[in-house]
């Protein structure tokens, strides 16, 4: 990495490298990440780009320390201080999770029974927002992601791919996180609900939050990001001015 | 994160087959444990273990919950019952065991707060009362025998009996079963809330990774009385690392 930083970070991962074994393949060995940096500001939005198995996925898990790595060390930033995620124990790595580190997965992870609006307001609970206040604003922001109230009270197993996607949306939006991972935002969604999350994002890093987004189309990449990291074969290779 | 319960090189053989082979855990406060494996892992051996219903044949259990560290190989008869009624809860698969059967559902919740000391008649029945509502059953059939329950039912009937008086810690061995799975979703449902409101600590059996997912901070995968693998629930789901653990997260059908 050539770009230098100062002041405080959000994101401070380096030298990530991460081996799959498949044993059930024989002992197959899959290089998922090899050396991988990322440093996020405050305030900022990083794009990770590049081609399908090039590790974003992988870096995104990574940093949300859903897949373990196998050396390198992700300091994120919480409670003011820095946390290392990959020597983190569980304990820690949940109280990251639940007041400094949001992540939207590509697809929704639905609760059986659960409502969309008490999916989406669970989250805000969790951040410790009063029950009456958490679903108003997890009605309000549903109604901005385009959900009609008619669907609140339904749970969402039963929404279309595109309206699950923004109730996965709403229920990390919903929270203001210091820092927050989006893996393929927008990948399902209409241009109205685009532009949507394009806002929520602007917005969320107007506030400060830290964003790290993977995006694959271009014209989406230059509206929300501040910089471009690139990654090929499981390294970053080179951050590219958006 | 205070530790709860701690276990350390549990050991335990049945015949030439080590049921539980150098078991060590911990589960915190509030803190949901899953305890995930194939039959005859040594998972339900473990369970039982831990909640003092049978002997090891080496190694140490304390529970940090009451006034002092209770070591669980250390106490008697009396003092072990008396944890497990006060501040300790389990419950069955099998509900239709587990309760009594020719005893109201209100009797079957009101016996647990008897236990526990209650002895206004009033405050106990509206007690069971509430908590008959609380599992989605109703309070107007706290006079019913629960004999023709549903399999649901019975299992919504054990919990209401189990948590009515707050344990600390709550020992659950395949809950969910042997119900059909209409039902599963809605007896998981309601353990999920209900641990979460009362902020127990739960150690949960199960051979479902759905059920680890949905309610279990951690989970442990056991294979061969061994623990082989732990961490975050997702972690151990989404990357899994022992062989093992990989055959069990590959052979589900995705949904």
């Amino acid at each position: 990495m050539t770009t230098s930083h100062s002041g405080p970070l959000a994101i401070d991962a380096a030298d990530l490298h991460k081996r799959f074994v498949l044993h059930l393949q024989g002992g197959l060995e899959l290089d998922v990440l090899r050396g991988a940096n990322l440093k996020v500001q405050p305030g900022a939005c990083i794009a990770l780009v590049g081609p399908s198995g090039a590790g974003k996925s992988s870096l995104m898990r990574a940093l949300y320390g859903n897949y373990r790595i196998d050396s390198g060390s992700i300091r994120i930033a919480h409670d003011g201080g820095m946390v290392d995620i990959a020597s983190a124990s569980p304990a820690e790595i949940l109280a990251v999770r639940q007041r400094s580190l949001g992540y939207v997965s590509q697809f929704l992870r639905a609760i059986p029974r659960l409502s969309a609006l008490d999916v989406v307001a669970s989250s805000a609970i969790a951040r410790g927002i009063d029950e009456n206040e958490a679903r108003r604003q997890a009605g309000a922001m549903l109604e901005r992601l385009r959900i009609p109230a008619a669907l609140h009270t339904l749970p969402p197993i039963t929404f279309s791919g595109g309206e699950q996607q923004r109730v996965n949306l709403a229920r990390s939006f919903i929270c203001d996180w210091p820092t927050l991972l989006l893996d393929e935002p927008t990948a399902s969604l209409d241009p109205t609900s685009r532009d949507t999350v394009c806002d929520l994002i602007a917005e969320a890093c107007n506030r400060g939050s830290a964003i790290v987004a993977i995006v694959h189309d271009p014209a989406l990449r230059d509206r929300i990001a501040d910089r471009s990291v690139r990654l090929e074969n499981g390294a970053t290779l080179e951050e590219i001015p958006a | 994160m205070s530790i709860l319960l701690q276990a350390t090189g549990l050991n335990k053989r049945f015949q030439n087959i080590d049921a539980l082979d150098n078991v060590s855990l911990t589960v915190s406060r509030r803190e949901i444990l899953a305890v995930v494996g194939e039959s005859g892992s040594g998972k339900s051996t473990l369970l039982a273990t831990l909640a003092g219903l049978q002997t090891a044949d080496a190694g140490r259990i304390t529970y940090y919950g009451g006034d002092r560290p209770w070591d669980i190989g250390d106490m008697d008869e009396m003092q072990l019952r008396r944890l497990q009624r006060t501040q300790w809860g389990f419950i069955h698969q099998n509900a239709r065991a587990a309760l009594r059967l020719d005893v109201s559902a209100g009797g079957n919740i009101g016996e647990r707060l008897m236990m526990n000391g209650a002895r206004n008649y009033g405050d106990i029945r509206e007690t069971a009362a509430r908590w008959l509502d609380e599992v989605e059953i109703g309070r107007e059939r706290i006079d019913e025998m629960p004999l023709n329950f549903s399999g649901g039912m019975l299992q919504r009937l054990q919990i209401a009996a189990t948590l009515v008086t707050s344990p600390e810690l709550v020992f659950m061995d395949e809950p969910t079963t042997g119900l059909d799975v209409s039902v599963q979703a809605r007896v998981l449902d309601l353990i999920r809330n209900l641990v979460h409101k009362l902020d127990v600590a739960t150690i949960i059996v199960t051979h479902d990774l759905g059920v680890a997912r949905l309610l279990a901070d951690r989970t442990v995968v056991m294979q061969g009385g061994a623990i082989v693998e732990h961490g975050l629930t997702d972690q151990v789901l989404d990357d899994p690392q022992h062989p093992y653990t990989q055959l069990l997260v590959s052979s589900v059908l995705p949904s």
